[in-house]
C-alpha cells in the first residue's frame, strides 16, 4: 500500500513490498522509482537497512499520529502523511500566526497602521525568550486579534496584514 | 549535612543528585505541577510540588523553596544554575534559616551578580574590562553613550546571563527598540529591567576560567573552557583546553581570574568569563557565581567532581588540593541538546519524547534531564541534555563526539542534533578556528556532509510501514498513534520503580 508523505517542502509517494520467499528483501518505490532493499528487524524495534551497497545503517521509525519520526545513521527527519489530493502546506495568507505557545508581551501596531516588511509588529514571549513577529511584506494592519498579556497557542491568527493596493 | 534540597529541575538537578547519592546524602527535589513526575523528581528521595508551571510561580518563589526545605528536614540547599542560583536575597534567606547554602556568600553574589558593580570590582583588581556604559532612565543619554563606545554595541541586562536579555545593535536606528525589548525580557526573566551598554568585539573567542575558593582563604583556578561556539549568545559547544590560546596567555588569564576571585573573598565554584580578541588581548565579561552548565568538560580533563567540591566547601572544609595538584589530561568537548528546530529559526519544540536513546561508549558522558516518555513543555529552558566526550587529545575527543552524536536518537520533539553534527563535522571547528561568529559564518541550514540522503530516509519509512514498525514504546504516549486519549495507568504516575527489600 502506498503512502504520500511530506518532508520539508518535498512530497513523495512511497511504498514497499516484501519479496516473496525472501525474509529480508524488499522492493521499495519512491515516486515510482523502484529499488531493492535489505532490512533486518532488531529486537528493540529498530532495523538495519542496506540500500544495496553492502553497508548497513541503523534505522528507527516512530509513529506519532499522522507524523513519522525517522532516524537513519544519525540523521533524523520528521515526515507527515498527506492526503493524496493535497500535497502542499496551507499558506497563511495575510494572517500572522503565533509560532508557538507563549504570551503576548508587546503590540506595536494598531488597525490602520502602515508597516514595512521587517517591522516588528508584536512580540511573543516563550521559553523566557522574546520572539518578534515581523511583517513579511509592506502593508496595512487590518485586524489585531491579541492583547498584551494574553496566552496564545500556535496557529492563532494574531494580526491580519493587507498588502498595499 | 545529611539531606540536600536541590532547588532546580532538568539535567542539573539530576546531575547534582548523582553526586549527593554517591556521598551518601539524601536529596529533596522541588517541582512545579507539570514537573511532578519529571526525571529530576524520579531521581530524588523526596519531592515537594511548589507551584504551577510558570517558573515565576514555582521555582522562582524563594519562600516556597525554603518551606519545602523545612517540611522535609533538608539541612542544605543547592541552587544549581539559573532560577535562584544567583539571587542574593535567596542565599541570605537560606543562611538565615539555619541551612547550609551551597554557593558563594550573598555578598559575593551581590557584587558579581550586578554586572556593573562587577566591572568596577574587576577594574579595581587590575583585571581588564570591555568598554561599556551604564544606562540611566532616559533613552537620549543611551544614544550618546552608544556613540561614544562606538557601534556595534550590545545591550545587556544587568541581572542577565545565559544569553538571555541581550541585544546586538549595529544600526543606531535600532537602539531604542533593542533597549526597550531588552528591558521587558529582563524584567520578566530576572525581575529587574536595568540594562547597560557594552562594546561588541568582532569575532572574539569566549574563554572562561573556572575558579574555586574555600572558607580558609584558598583559591585555585581549574583552567579554562572555550565557549566560543554560540548561537545568539547562547553557548552550544564548549571545550577544555581552549584550542585558541597558548600557555603564556592561559597563565595570564588564569592568574587574572584568581585575582578576581580573591577580590571578593570568593568561596565555592565560580567562573570568570573573558572575551579574547584576535590580538590575544583579553577582557573581563562577567563572573558567574554558580556552577556552570559546561562544568563537565573541566571535570573530565581534571578528574574532579565539582559538585562534590562545592558540598565540601559549603560544609566549611578546605579545598584539599593546591594549584600544583591540578593538571589537564587530554581534551573534553561538551554539546548541548536543545529541543529547538533549526529549520524554523530555532523555535522551541514541545511534545512527548516517544523515543530517547542517548549514546554511550568509552569517554562518553550523558548528563540528561529527560528520559523516554517524558513531556517537553513550553515553560522552561529547552535544553534537554548535555553530551561530553573525552579523548587523549582533541582529535580523539572530536571523533568520539561525532560518533556519539550519530547514535543519539530523539523522536517526539525536533532537536538541534543535526546542527550539532554539522558543527562537529566542520573543518573550521576541527582545525580549532572557533570564535563567537562561528555559527553565523560557517553553519547555515542543512545536513552534515556525508549524511544519509533523503531517499534513504524515505526508503526506511516505506520498509517500516510495510513491517508495521514504529509503535511508540510502552509508557511513551501509547495510544497516541490512533489519535485517541489514553487511559492513565497508575504505573505511569508513581515515579521510579523501587525494589522491595
Amino acid at each position: 500500500m502506498s503512502m504520500r508523505v511530506r518532508v520539508g517542502d518535498r512530497v513523495a509517494e512511497i511504498a514497499a513490498r516484501r519479496t516473496p520467499g525472501e525474509d529480508k528483501v524488499f522492493s521499495v518505490w519512491i515516486d515510482d522509482e523502484e529499488r531493492s532493499v535489505r532490512a533486518t528487524v532488531l529486537p528493540d524495534g529498530a532495523f538495519l537497512l542496506d540500500l544495496g551497497d553492502g553497508r548497513q545503517s541503523r534505522a528507527r521509525v516512530t509513529r506519532d499520529g499522522d507524523a513519522r519520526w525517522v532516524t537513519v545513521a544519525g540523521r533524523t527527519a520528521l515526515l507527515h502523511r498527506v492526503e493524496a489530493e493535497s500535497g502542499a502546506v496551507d499558506e497563511a495568507g495575510g494572517l500572522l500566526e503565533a509560532p508557538m505557545p507563549g504570551k503576548v508581551v508587546a503590540i506595536s501596531v494598531e488597525v490602520g497602521d502602515s508597516v514595512s516588511a521587517g517591522d516588528a509588529l508584536l512580540v511573543v514571549e516563550a521559553m523566557k525568550m522574546e520572539h518578534p513577529i515581523r511583517a513579511p511584506h509592506d502593508g496595512v494592519v487590518s485586524a489585531v486579534n491579541a492583547e498584551v498579556g494574553e496566552m496564545v497557542s500556535p496557529g492563532t491568527a494574531l494580526i491580519s496584514l493587507e498588502e498595499d493596493g | 549535612m545529611k539531606r540536600v534540597l536541590i532547588a532546580n529541575r532538568g539535567e542539573i538537578a539530576v546531575r547534582i543528585g548523582r553526586t549527593c547519592r554517591a556521598l551518601g546524602l539524601e536529596t529533596v527535589a522541588v517541582a512545579s505541577e507539570v514537573d511532578a513526575t519529571a526525571a529530576h523528581v524520579r531521581a530524588a528521595d523526596a519531592c515537594v510540588v511548589v507551584g504551577p508551571a510558570a517558573a515565576t510561580e514555582s521555582y522562582l518563589i524563594a519562600e516556597r523553596i525554603l518551606q519545602a526545605a523545612k517540611d522535609t528536614g533538608a539541612d542544605a540547599v543547592h541552587p544549581g544554575y539559573g532560577f535562584l542560583s544567583e539571587n542574593e536575597s535567596f542565599a541570605r534567606a537560606v543562611v538565615d534559616a539555619g541551612l547550609i547554602w551551597i554557593g558563594p556568600s550573598p555578598e559575593a553574589i551581590s557584587s558579581m551578580g550586578d554586572k556593573q558593580t562587577a566591572r568596577r570590582v574587576m577594574e579595581a583588581a587590575g583585571v581588564p574590562v570591555v568598554p561599556g556604559a551604564e544606562l540611566g532612565g532616559d533613552l537620549d543619554g543611551a544614544a550618546a553613550e552608544a556613540d561614544k563606545i562606538g557601534y556595534p554595541v550590545l545591550v545587556k541586562a544587568s541581572a542577565g546571563g545565559g544569553g538571555k536579555g541581550m541585544r546586538a545593535v549595529r544600526d543606531p536606528a535600532d537602539l531604542t527598540e533593542a533597549i526597550q525589548s531588552c528591558q521587558r525580557e529582563a524584567a520578566s526573566a530576572f525581575g529587574s529591567d536595568v540594562v547597560y551598554l557594552e562594546k561588541l568585539l568582532e569575532r572574539p573567542r569566549h574563554v572562561e576560567v573556572q575558579v574555586f575558593g574555600d572558607s580558609h582563604g584558598n583559591v585555585v583556578h581549574l583552567y579554562e573552557r572555550e565557549c566560543s561556539i554560540q548561537r545568539r549568545h547562547q553557548k552550544v559547544l564548549e571545550e577544555c583546553p581552549s584550542p585558541g590560546i597558548d600557555d603564556a596567555l592561559r597563565a595570564r588569564m588564569c592568574e587574572a581570574a584568581v585575582a578576581a576571585a580573591r577580590a571578593v573573598d570568593y568561596v565555592g565554584a565560580g567562573t570568570v568569563e573573558f572575551l579574547v580578541d584576535q590580538e590575544g588581548g583579553f577582557y573581563f565579561l562577567e563572573m558567574n557565581t554558580r556552577l556552570q552548565v559546561e562544568h563537565p568538560v573541566t571535570e573530565s580533563v581534571l578528574g574532579l567532581d565539582l559538585v562534590a567540591m562545592q558540598l565540601a566547601v559549603a560544609r566549611g572544609e578546605a579545598l584539599g588540593i593546591t594549584q600544583a595538584d591540578v593538571s589537564i589530561r587530554g581534551h573534553a568537548i561538551e554539546v548541548r541538546l536543545y529541543a529547538e528546530d533549526p529549520s524554523r529559526e530555532f523555535l522551541p519544540s514541545i511534545g512527548t519524547l516517544l523515543s530517547y536513546r542517548p549514546p554511550e561508549g568509552p569517554g562518553v558522558r550523558h548528563d540528561g534531564g529527560v528520559e523516554q516518555g517524558d513531556e517537553v513543555t513550553p515553560f522552561y529552558d529547552p535544553m534537554l541534555a548535555k553530551l561530553i566526550t573525552w579523548g587523549e587529545d582533541r582529535d580523539e575527543a572530536i571523533g568520539r563526539m561525532a560518533a556519539a552524536l550519530s547514535s543519539w536518537t530523539v523522536h517526539g520533539v525536533v532537536t538541534n542534533l543535526g546542527f550539532l553534527r554539522r558543527i562537529v563535522a566542520h573543518e573550521a571547528f576541527q582545525s580549532g578556528d572557533t570564535h563567537t561568529g562561528f555559527v553565523d559564518a560557517y553553519v547555515a541550514d542543512g545536513e552534515p556532509l556525508g549524511d544519509a540522503p533523503l531517499e534513504t530516509i524515505l526508503a526506511a519509512l516505506a520498509v517500516a510501514e510495510e513491517l508495521g514498525l514504529g509503535a511508540a514504546a510502552p509508557g511513551s504516549a501509547g495510544g497516541r498513534a490512533d489519535g485517541r486519549e489514553r487511559a492513565l495507568s497508575p504505573f505511569e504516575t508513581v515515579g521510579p520503580w523501587r525494589g522491595i527489600s
